[in-house]
Protein backbone atom coordinates (compact mmCIF):
# COMPACT_ATOMS: atom_id res chain seq x y z
CA UNK A 1 0.00 0.00 0.00
CA UNK A 2 1.16 3.54 -0.75
CA UNK A 3 0.38 5.85 2.16
CA UNK A 4 0.58 9.59 1.66
CA UNK A 5 0.31 11.22 5.08
CA UNK A 6 -0.31 14.92 5.53
CA UNK A 7 2.27 16.08 3.01
CA UNK A 8 2.95 19.77 2.56
CA UNK A 9 4.87 21.43 -0.21
CA UNK A 10 5.30 24.96 -1.43
CA UNK A 11 6.99 26.59 -4.40
CA UNK A 12 8.25 29.88 -3.03
CA UNK A 13 5.28 31.52 -1.31
CA UNK A 14 2.74 29.38 -3.14
CA UNK A 15 1.50 26.48 -1.02
CA UNK A 16 0.88 23.67 -3.52
CA UNK A 17 0.14 20.82 -1.11
CA UNK A 18 -1.36 21.72 2.23
CA UNK A 19 -1.63 18.48 4.13
CA UNK A 20 -2.55 15.88 1.50
CA UNK A 21 -3.35 12.40 2.78
CA UNK A 22 -4.65 9.35 0.96
CA UNK A 23 -3.83 5.70 0.45
CA UNK A 24 -3.55 3.60 -2.69
CA UNK A 25 -3.89 -0.16 -2.42
CA UNK A 26 -2.32 -2.86 -4.49
CA UNK A 27 -4.77 -4.28 -7.05
CA UNK A 28 -6.66 -0.99 -7.30
CA UNK A 29 -6.60 1.97 -9.65
CA UNK A 30 -6.54 5.23 -7.73
CA UNK A 31 -7.19 8.37 -9.72
CA UNK A 32 -5.99 11.79 -8.60
CA UNK A 33 -8.31 14.44 -9.96
CA UNK A 34 -7.93 18.19 -9.77
CA UNK A 35 -7.73 21.31 -11.87
CA UNK A 36 -4.39 22.42 -13.36
CA UNK A 37 -1.95 23.42 -10.65
CA UNK A 38 -3.74 21.44 -7.96
CA UNK A 39 -0.56 19.50 -7.21
CA UNK A 40 -1.28 16.13 -8.84
CA UNK A 41 2.12 15.83 -10.55
CA UNK A 42 3.86 17.16 -7.43
CA UNK A 43 2.31 14.33 -5.41
CA UNK A 44 3.61 11.71 -7.86
CA UNK A 45 7.04 13.36 -7.89
CA UNK A 46 7.05 13.42 -4.10
CA UNK A 47 6.15 9.71 -3.91
CA UNK A 48 9.16 9.00 -6.18
CA UNK A 49 11.39 11.34 -4.13
CA UNK A 50 11.86 13.55 -7.16
CA UNK A 51 10.90 16.65 -5.25
CA UNK A 52 11.33 17.34 -1.53
CA UNK A 53 8.33 17.86 0.74
CA UNK A 54 8.22 20.34 3.60
CA UNK A 55 6.55 17.95 6.00
CA UNK A 56 4.53 14.76 6.11
CA UNK A 57 5.40 11.20 5.32
CA UNK A 58 5.16 8.85 2.37
CA UNK A 59 5.31 5.10 2.98
CA UNK A 60 5.42 2.31 0.45
CA UNK A 61 4.43 -1.03 1.95
CA UNK A 62 5.03 0.52 5.36
CA UNK A 63 8.56 1.74 4.67
CA UNK A 64 10.15 4.94 3.42
CA UNK A 65 11.46 4.95 -0.12
CA UNK A 66 15.00 3.68 -0.67
CA UNK A 67 16.97 2.91 -3.83
CA UNK A 68 15.59 -0.65 -3.74
CA UNK A 69 12.03 0.68 -3.82
CA UNK A 70 12.60 1.66 -7.46
CA UNK A 71 12.48 -2.06 -8.24
CA UNK A 72 8.88 -2.20 -7.04
CA UNK A 73 7.45 1.12 -8.11
CA UNK A 74 7.48 2.52 -11.65
CA UNK A 75 6.80 6.08 -12.69
CA UNK A 76 5.42 7.04 -16.08
CA UNK A 77 5.60 10.86 -16.29
CA UNK A 78 3.83 12.83 -19.00
CA UNK A 79 7.00 13.08 -21.09
CA UNK A 80 9.37 10.32 -22.12
CA UNK A 81 12.16 9.59 -19.68
CA UNK A 82 14.68 8.29 -22.18
CA UNK A 83 17.16 10.09 -24.38
CA UNK A 84 15.55 11.09 -27.64
CA UNK A 85 18.68 10.00 -29.51
CA UNK A 86 18.06 6.39 -28.47
CA UNK A 87 16.31 3.76 -30.53
CA UNK A 88 13.56 1.84 -28.74
CA UNK A 89 15.88 -1.17 -28.51
CA UNK A 90 18.56 1.01 -26.82
CA UNK A 91 15.97 2.15 -24.31
CA UNK A 92 15.03 -1.48 -23.59
CA UNK A 93 18.71 -2.38 -23.20
CA UNK A 94 19.18 0.50 -20.79
CA UNK A 95 16.24 -0.71 -18.68
CA UNK A 96 17.53 -4.28 -18.75
CA UNK A 97 20.95 -3.07 -17.65
CA UNK A 98 19.76 -1.32 -14.53
CA UNK A 99 16.50 -2.97 -13.41
CA UNK A 100 16.33 -6.59 -12.31
CA UNK A 101 12.53 -6.12 -12.49
CA UNK A 102 12.71 -5.51 -16.26
CA UNK A 103 10.63 -8.06 -18.16
CA UNK A 104 11.89 -8.15 -21.75
CA UNK A 105 9.17 -10.55 -22.88
CA UNK A 106 6.47 -8.22 -21.66
CA UNK A 107 8.22 -5.26 -23.29
CA UNK A 108 8.24 -7.12 -26.62
CA UNK A 109 4.55 -8.03 -26.22
CA UNK A 110 3.64 -4.44 -25.49
CA UNK A 111 5.65 -3.27 -28.48
CA UNK A 112 3.61 -5.61 -30.68
CA UNK A 113 0.40 -4.51 -28.97
CA UNK A 114 1.17 -0.86 -29.73
CA UNK A 115 2.32 -1.74 -33.27
CA UNK A 116 5.79 -0.27 -32.82
CA UNK A 117 9.16 -1.57 -33.98
CA UNK A 118 12.36 -1.71 -31.99
CA UNK A 119 14.59 0.06 -34.48
CA UNK A 120 12.62 3.31 -34.40
CA UNK A 121 14.41 6.32 -32.98
CA UNK A 122 12.56 7.97 -30.11
CA UNK A 123 13.05 11.47 -31.54
CA UNK A 124 11.30 10.43 -34.76
CA UNK A 125 8.20 9.11 -32.99
CA UNK A 126 4.95 11.05 -32.85
CA UNK A 127 3.77 12.37 -29.48
CA UNK A 128 1.31 9.49 -29.16
CA UNK A 129 3.95 6.86 -29.94
CA UNK A 130 6.38 8.48 -27.50
CA UNK A 131 3.69 8.19 -24.84
CA UNK A 132 3.28 4.52 -25.72
CA UNK A 133 7.03 3.86 -25.46
CA UNK A 134 7.05 5.70 -22.15
CA UNK A 135 4.23 3.48 -20.99
CA UNK A 136 6.08 0.34 -22.09
CA UNK A 137 9.13 1.41 -20.09
CA UNK A 138 6.98 1.52 -16.98
CA UNK A 139 4.64 -1.41 -17.61
CA UNK A 140 7.40 -3.85 -18.59
CA UNK A 141 8.82 -3.63 -15.10
CA UNK A 142 7.61 -6.35 -12.75
CA UNK A 143 6.66 -3.88 -10.07
CA UNK A 144 3.89 -3.72 -7.49
CA UNK A 145 2.96 -0.10 -8.10
CA UNK A 146 2.74 2.12 -11.15
CA UNK A 147 2.35 5.88 -11.11
CA UNK A 148 1.06 7.48 -14.31
CA UNK A 149 0.93 11.20 -14.92
CA UNK A 150 -1.58 12.28 -17.55
CA UNK A 151 -1.12 9.28 -19.85
CA UNK A 152 -3.77 10.59 -22.27
CA UNK A 153 -2.53 14.16 -22.50
CA UNK A 154 -2.39 15.45 -26.09
CA UNK A 155 -2.85 12.03 -27.65
CA UNK A 156 -5.24 11.19 -30.50
CA UNK A 157 -8.39 9.18 -29.82
CA UNK A 158 -7.11 5.89 -31.27
CA UNK A 159 -3.92 5.99 -29.23
CA UNK A 160 -6.01 6.87 -26.18
CA UNK A 161 -8.15 3.81 -26.80
CA UNK A 162 -5.06 1.65 -27.09
CA UNK A 163 -3.64 2.99 -23.84
CA UNK A 164 -7.03 2.62 -22.11
CA UNK A 165 -7.10 -1.00 -23.28
CA UNK A 166 -3.95 -1.59 -21.27
CA UNK A 167 -5.93 -0.87 -18.10
CA UNK A 168 -8.33 -3.73 -18.78
CA UNK A 169 -5.52 -6.16 -19.56
CA UNK A 170 -3.49 -8.45 -17.31
CA UNK A 171 -0.72 -5.84 -17.42
CA UNK A 172 -2.41 -3.83 -14.71
CA UNK A 173 -4.07 -6.64 -12.77
CA UNK A 174 -2.88 -7.08 -9.18
CA UNK A 175 -0.83 -3.93 -9.32
CA UNK A 176 -1.49 -0.71 -7.48
CA UNK A 177 -1.92 2.17 -9.90
CA UNK A 178 -2.05 5.86 -9.14
CA UNK A 179 -3.06 7.87 -12.16
CA UNK A 180 -3.66 11.55 -12.79
CA UNK A 181 -5.82 12.46 -15.73
CA UNK A 182 -8.09 15.09 -17.18
CA UNK A 183 -9.62 12.62 -19.60
CA UNK A 184 -11.52 10.77 -16.90
CA UNK A 185 -14.24 9.57 -19.28
CA UNK A 186 -11.68 7.31 -21.00
CA UNK A 187 -11.13 5.19 -17.92
CA UNK A 188 -14.03 6.12 -15.65
CA UNK A 189 -15.38 2.57 -15.64
CA UNK A 190 -11.98 1.19 -14.58
CA UNK A 191 -11.22 3.44 -11.63
CA UNK A 192 -11.56 2.04 -8.11
CA UNK A 193 -10.64 4.96 -5.89
CA UNK A 194 -10.96 8.66 -6.64
CA UNK A 195 -9.05 11.39 -4.81
CA UNK A 196 -10.36 14.89 -5.52
CA UNK A 197 -7.84 17.67 -4.91
CA UNK A 198 -8.42 21.37 -4.59
CA UNK A 199 -6.29 24.16 -3.16
CA UNK A 200 -3.65 21.72 -2.01
CA UNK A 201 -5.93 19.49 0.03
CA UNK A 202 -7.95 16.34 -0.56
CA UNK A 203 -11.54 17.54 -0.71
CA UNK A 204 -13.00 14.09 -1.16
CA UNK A 205 -11.83 10.50 -1.48
CA UNK A 206 -14.34 7.87 -2.47
CA UNK A 207 -14.78 4.45 -3.97
CA UNK A 208 -16.20 4.86 -7.47
CA UNK A 209 -18.16 1.61 -7.39
CA UNK A 210 -19.75 2.35 -4.00
CA UNK A 211 -20.85 5.83 -5.08
CA UNK A 212 -22.20 4.39 -8.32
CA UNK A 213 -24.19 1.68 -6.53
CA UNK A 214 -25.34 3.55 -3.44
CA UNK A 215 -25.85 7.07 -4.79
CA UNK A 216 -26.25 6.35 -8.48
CA UNK A 217 -23.62 8.92 -9.35
CA UNK A 218 -20.76 8.75 -11.79
CA UNK A 219 -17.31 10.13 -10.97
CA UNK A 220 -18.05 13.16 -13.14
CA UNK A 221 -21.29 13.78 -11.16
CA UNK A 222 -19.33 13.84 -7.92
CA UNK A 223 -16.69 16.08 -9.50
CA UNK A 224 -19.43 18.55 -10.52
CA UNK A 225 -20.76 18.60 -6.96
CA UNK A 226 -17.30 19.28 -5.57
CA UNK A 227 -15.84 21.68 -8.13
CA UNK A 228 -19.09 23.43 -9.21
CA UNK A 229 -21.32 23.40 -6.14
CA UNK B 1 30.28 -0.65 -8.28
CA UNK B 2 28.70 -2.41 -11.25
CA UNK B 3 26.08 0.31 -11.57
CA UNK B 4 28.76 2.98 -11.31
CA UNK B 5 30.78 1.42 -14.13
CA UNK B 6 27.68 1.06 -16.30
CA UNK B 7 26.77 4.68 -15.67
CA UNK B 8 30.34 5.78 -16.37
CA UNK B 9 30.31 3.94 -19.68
CA UNK B 10 26.92 5.45 -20.46
CA UNK B 11 28.01 9.00 -19.60
CA UNK B 12 31.25 8.65 -21.54
CA UNK B 13 29.39 7.45 -24.64
CA UNK B 14 27.10 10.46 -24.42
CA UNK B 15 30.12 12.78 -24.59
CA UNK B 16 32.00 10.70 -27.13
CA UNK B 17 30.88 12.49 -30.33
CA UNK B 18 31.70 15.93 -28.97
CA UNK B 19 34.95 14.58 -27.55
CA UNK B 20 36.03 13.17 -30.89
CA UNK B 21 35.05 16.51 -32.43
CA UNK B 22 37.45 18.29 -30.07
CA UNK B 23 40.24 15.84 -30.97
CA UNK B 24 39.64 16.29 -34.69
CA UNK B 25 39.66 20.08 -34.30
CA UNK B 26 42.91 19.94 -32.32
CA UNK B 27 44.49 17.59 -34.84
CA UNK B 28 43.54 19.62 -37.91
CA UNK B 29 44.56 23.01 -36.53
CA UNK B 30 47.68 21.99 -34.64
CA UNK B 31 49.13 19.62 -37.22
CA UNK B 32 47.97 21.80 -40.12
CA UNK B 33 49.40 24.89 -38.42
CA UNK B 34 52.71 23.14 -37.79
CA UNK B 35 52.96 22.04 -41.42
CA UNK B 36 52.15 25.52 -42.72
CA UNK B 37 54.53 27.35 -40.38
CA UNK B 38 57.32 24.82 -41.03
CA UNK B 39 56.85 25.25 -44.78
CA UNK B 40 56.87 29.03 -44.43
CA UNK B 41 60.09 28.82 -42.44
CA UNK B 42 61.59 26.56 -45.07
CA UNK B 43 60.52 29.03 -47.74
CA UNK B 44 62.49 31.71 -45.92
CA UNK B 45 65.55 29.43 -45.89
CA UNK B 46 65.17 28.68 -49.59
CA UNK B 47 64.82 32.39 -50.35
CA UNK B 48 68.09 33.11 -48.55
CA UNK B 49 69.77 30.17 -50.29
CA UNK B 50 68.59 31.51 -53.65
CA UNK B 51 70.08 34.89 -52.72
CA UNK B 52 73.38 33.07 -52.30
CA UNK B 53 73.50 33.05 -48.50
CA UNK B 54 75.53 30.32 -46.87
CA UNK B 55 74.52 28.15 -43.93
CA UNK B 56 76.21 30.44 -41.39
CA UNK B 57 74.54 33.56 -42.78
CA UNK B 58 71.15 31.86 -42.68
CA UNK B 59 71.55 30.72 -39.06
CA UNK B 60 72.64 34.26 -38.19
CA UNK B 61 69.62 35.82 -39.90
CA UNK B 62 66.97 33.29 -38.93
CA UNK B 63 66.23 32.08 -35.45
CA UNK B 64 66.20 28.27 -35.38
CA UNK B 65 62.73 26.79 -35.59
CA UNK B 66 61.37 24.12 -33.28
CA UNK B 67 58.43 22.75 -31.36
CA UNK B 68 58.74 25.53 -28.82
CA UNK B 69 57.90 28.12 -31.50
CA UNK B 70 54.85 26.09 -32.44
CA UNK B 71 53.58 25.99 -28.85
CA UNK B 72 53.49 29.79 -28.63
CA UNK B 73 51.33 30.09 -31.72
CA UNK B 74 47.61 30.71 -32.00
CA UNK B 75 47.02 27.51 -33.97
CA UNK B 76 48.49 25.55 -31.05
CA UNK B 77 47.03 27.42 -28.07
CA UNK B 78 43.65 28.14 -29.74
CA UNK B 79 42.52 24.50 -30.20
CA UNK B 80 43.99 23.56 -26.79
CA UNK B 81 41.95 26.30 -25.11
CA UNK B 82 38.88 25.30 -27.10
CA UNK B 83 39.35 21.73 -25.82
CA UNK B 84 39.78 22.89 -22.23
CA UNK B 85 36.84 25.29 -22.42
CA UNK B 86 34.69 22.53 -23.96
CA UNK B 87 35.43 20.25 -21.03
CA UNK B 88 34.79 23.09 -18.58
CA UNK B 89 31.50 23.80 -20.36
CA UNK B 90 30.64 20.11 -20.29
CA UNK B 91 31.24 20.06 -16.52
CA UNK B 92 27.99 22.04 -16.30
CA UNK B 93 26.25 20.64 -19.34
CA UNK B 94 26.72 17.06 -18.13
CA UNK B 95 24.05 17.85 -15.51
CA UNK B 96 21.89 20.42 -17.25
CA UNK B 97 21.47 18.32 -20.40
CA UNK B 98 19.34 15.94 -18.31
CA UNK B 99 17.06 18.75 -17.15
CA UNK B 100 16.82 21.46 -19.75
CA UNK B 101 14.35 21.69 -22.64
CA UNK B 102 12.08 18.76 -23.27
CA UNK B 103 14.60 16.39 -21.74
CA UNK B 104 13.32 14.56 -18.71
CA UNK B 105 16.07 11.97 -18.56
CA UNK B 106 16.82 13.13 -15.03
CA UNK B 107 13.58 11.36 -13.98
CA UNK B 108 15.16 8.10 -15.12
CA UNK B 109 18.59 8.76 -13.65
CA UNK B 110 17.17 9.62 -10.24
CA UNK B 111 14.84 6.63 -10.15
CA UNK B 112 17.43 4.00 -10.98
CA UNK B 113 17.63 1.30 -8.31
CA UNK B 114 21.12 2.37 -7.34
CA UNK B 115 22.63 5.04 -5.13
CA UNK B 116 22.08 8.48 -6.63
CA UNK B 117 25.68 9.26 -5.77
CA UNK B 118 26.66 6.73 -8.45
CA UNK B 119 25.18 9.16 -10.98
CA UNK B 120 27.27 11.92 -9.38
CA UNK B 121 30.49 9.86 -9.38
CA UNK B 122 29.93 8.64 -12.95
CA UNK B 123 29.62 12.23 -14.17
CA UNK B 124 32.67 13.22 -12.13
CA UNK B 125 34.74 10.33 -13.49
CA UNK B 126 33.65 11.20 -17.04
CA UNK B 127 34.97 14.75 -16.66
CA UNK B 128 38.18 13.48 -15.06
CA UNK B 129 38.85 10.84 -17.71
CA UNK B 130 38.06 13.16 -20.61
CA UNK B 131 40.36 15.79 -19.09
CA UNK B 132 43.17 13.26 -18.76
CA UNK B 133 42.48 12.01 -22.28
CA UNK B 134 42.73 15.54 -23.65
CA UNK B 135 46.13 16.02 -22.01
CA UNK B 136 47.38 12.67 -23.32
CA UNK B 137 46.15 13.56 -26.79
CA UNK B 138 47.91 16.94 -26.59
CA UNK B 139 51.15 15.18 -25.71
CA UNK B 140 50.63 12.79 -28.61
CA UNK B 141 50.02 15.71 -30.98
CA UNK B 142 53.17 17.44 -29.77
CA UNK B 143 55.17 14.32 -30.55
CA UNK B 144 53.71 14.31 -34.08
CA UNK B 145 54.38 18.04 -34.46
CA UNK B 146 57.98 17.43 -33.50
CA UNK B 147 58.25 14.75 -36.21
CA UNK B 148 56.58 17.06 -38.76
CA UNK B 149 59.11 19.82 -38.05
CA UNK B 150 61.97 17.32 -38.27
CA UNK B 151 60.62 16.06 -41.60
CA UNK B 152 60.30 19.51 -43.20
CA UNK B 153 63.18 21.51 -41.75
CA UNK B 154 66.83 20.39 -41.99
CA UNK B 155 68.48 19.64 -38.65
CA UNK B 156 70.90 22.53 -38.88
CA UNK B 157 68.09 25.10 -38.83
CA UNK B 158 66.12 23.45 -36.05
CA UNK B 159 66.14 23.94 -32.32
CA UNK B 160 65.48 20.39 -31.20
CA UNK B 161 64.22 20.17 -27.67
CA UNK B 162 62.88 17.00 -26.20
CA UNK B 163 59.13 16.89 -25.55
CA UNK B 164 59.35 17.26 -21.79
CA UNK B 165 61.54 20.36 -22.08
CA UNK B 166 58.96 21.98 -24.35
CA UNK B 167 56.19 21.06 -21.91
CA UNK B 168 58.27 22.58 -19.11
CA UNK B 169 58.75 25.88 -20.99
CA UNK B 170 55.09 26.72 -21.53
CA UNK B 171 52.94 27.52 -18.47
CA UNK B 172 49.72 26.05 -19.81
CA UNK B 173 51.24 22.75 -20.92
CA UNK B 174 53.26 22.51 -17.72
CA UNK B 175 50.12 22.97 -15.65
CA UNK B 176 48.33 20.30 -17.64
CA UNK B 177 51.28 17.94 -18.01
CA UNK B 178 53.74 18.56 -15.18
CA UNK B 179 56.89 16.56 -15.62
CA UNK B 180 57.03 15.80 -11.90
CA UNK B 181 54.74 12.96 -10.78
CA UNK B 182 53.91 14.58 -7.43
CA UNK B 183 52.96 17.82 -9.13
CA UNK B 184 50.92 15.91 -11.68
CA UNK B 185 48.96 14.17 -8.91
CA UNK B 186 48.59 17.49 -7.05
CA UNK B 187 47.10 19.27 -10.09
CA UNK B 188 44.81 16.32 -10.85
CA UNK B 189 43.61 16.25 -7.26
CA UNK B 190 42.90 20.00 -7.27
CA UNK B 191 41.08 19.51 -10.59
CA UNK B 192 38.86 16.83 -9.02
CA UNK B 193 38.11 19.03 -5.98
CA UNK B 194 37.20 21.99 -8.21
CA UNK B 195 34.91 19.77 -10.32
CA UNK B 196 33.20 18.43 -7.18
CA UNK B 197 32.66 22.02 -5.97
CA UNK B 198 31.09 22.90 -9.35
CA UNK B 199 28.87 19.80 -9.19
CA UNK B 200 27.76 20.71 -5.67
CA UNK B 201 26.93 24.22 -6.86
CA UNK B 202 24.89 22.80 -9.75
CA UNK B 203 22.96 20.60 -7.30
CA UNK B 204 22.40 23.63 -5.06
CA UNK B 205 20.96 25.53 -8.02
CA UNK B 206 18.84 22.52 -9.04
CA UNK B 207 17.53 22.25 -5.47
CA UNK B 208 16.80 25.89 -4.70
CA UNK B 209 16.43 27.23 -8.27
CA UNK B 210 16.41 31.10 -8.38
CA UNK B 211 17.87 31.78 -4.95
CA UNK B 212 20.00 28.70 -5.54
CA UNK B 213 22.10 30.71 -8.00
CA UNK B 214 23.19 32.97 -5.15
CA UNK B 215 23.84 29.98 -2.84
CA UNK B 216 25.80 28.27 -5.63
CA UNK B 217 28.06 31.30 -6.11
CA UNK B 218 28.47 31.54 -2.34
CA UNK B 219 29.45 27.87 -2.27
CA UNK B 220 32.14 28.45 -4.91
CA UNK B 221 33.37 31.55 -3.04
CA UNK B 222 33.57 29.77 0.32
CA UNK B 223 35.27 26.74 -1.26
CA UNK B 224 37.90 29.01 -2.86
CA UNK B 225 38.40 30.80 0.44
CA UNK B 226 39.02 27.52 2.29
CA UNK B 227 41.14 25.94 -0.43
CA UNK B 228 43.38 28.97 -0.75
CA UNK B 229 43.44 29.72 3.00
CA UNK B 230 47.12 28.68 3.35
CA UNK B 231 48.02 31.24 0.65
CA UNK B 232 45.89 34.23 1.63
CA UNK B 233 46.28 33.78 5.37
CA UNK B 234 50.08 34.04 5.01
CA UNK B 235 49.66 37.39 3.26
CA UNK B 236 46.80 38.55 5.47
CA UNK B 237 48.45 37.70 8.79
CA UNK B 238 51.88 38.69 7.57
CA UNK B 239 53.75 35.45 8.14
CA UNK B 240 55.83 33.81 5.47
CA UNK B 241 57.98 31.35 7.36
CA UNK B 242 56.48 28.30 5.67
CA UNK B 243 58.42 26.48 2.97
CA UNK B 244 56.81 26.07 -0.42
CA UNK B 245 56.24 22.36 0.15
CA UNK B 246 54.56 23.05 3.49
CA UNK B 247 52.19 25.51 1.83
CA UNK B 248 51.34 22.87 -0.79
CA UNK B 249 50.66 20.34 1.96
CA UNK B 250 48.36 22.83 3.67
CA UNK B 251 46.57 23.48 0.35
CA UNK B 252 46.13 19.73 0.00
CA UNK B 253 44.67 19.60 3.50
CA UNK B 254 42.29 22.52 2.93
CA UNK B 255 41.27 21.06 -0.45
CA UNK B 256 40.55 17.72 1.22
CA UNK B 257 38.29 19.49 3.72
CA UNK B 258 36.45 21.16 0.81
CA UNK B 259 36.20 17.82 -1.00
CA UNK B 260 34.72 15.97 1.98
CA UNK B 261 32.27 18.77 2.82
CA UNK B 262 31.20 19.07 -0.82
CA UNK B 263 30.64 15.32 -1.17
CA UNK B 264 28.61 15.16 2.06
CA UNK B 265 26.55 18.16 0.99
CA UNK B 266 26.06 16.76 -2.52
CA UNK B 267 24.91 13.46 -1.03
CA UNK B 268 22.31 15.34 1.01
CA UNK B 269 21.16 17.47 -1.93
CA UNK B 270 20.85 14.68 -4.48
CA UNK B 271 18.95 12.45 -2.05
CA UNK B 272 16.82 14.94 -0.16
CA UNK B 273 16.61 18.27 -1.93
CA UNK B 274 17.02 18.04 -5.66
CA UNK B 275 13.87 18.55 -7.69
CA UNK B 276 13.07 17.50 -11.26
Amino acid sequence: MIEVKNIKKSYGKKQVLNGVSFTADKGEITCLVGINGSGKTTILNAIMNLTPIKSGEILIDGAELTKKTYEKIAYIPDTITMLSSMRIEDAFLFMQDYYTAWNEKRAEDLLTFFKLTKDEKIQHLSKGNKAKVNMILGLALDVDYILMDEPFSGIDIFSREQIADVFTSHLIEDRGVIITTHEIQDIEHLIDQVVLLDDGIVVKQFNAETVREEEGKSIIDVMREVYRP
Amino acid sequence: MKSFLKLLNFEFNRFFKLYIGIFVCMFIFQIGGTIVSSLLYKKQINKLVNQGAGQNTITEQLEPFGLLDVTYSLYFLGPLFIGLISILFYTFFIWYRDWIGKNTFIYRLLTLPTSRMNVFYAKLATIFITGLGLMAFQLFLMAIQSKVIAFIIPKVYRSDLDLMSVVYHLDITYMLLPTDVTEFIFYQYIGIVVTVVFFTSILIERSYRMIGNVYALLNIGIACLIMLAPLWSATFFGYNYLYGKEVILLVLLSSSIVLILSLVFSHYLINKKVTV
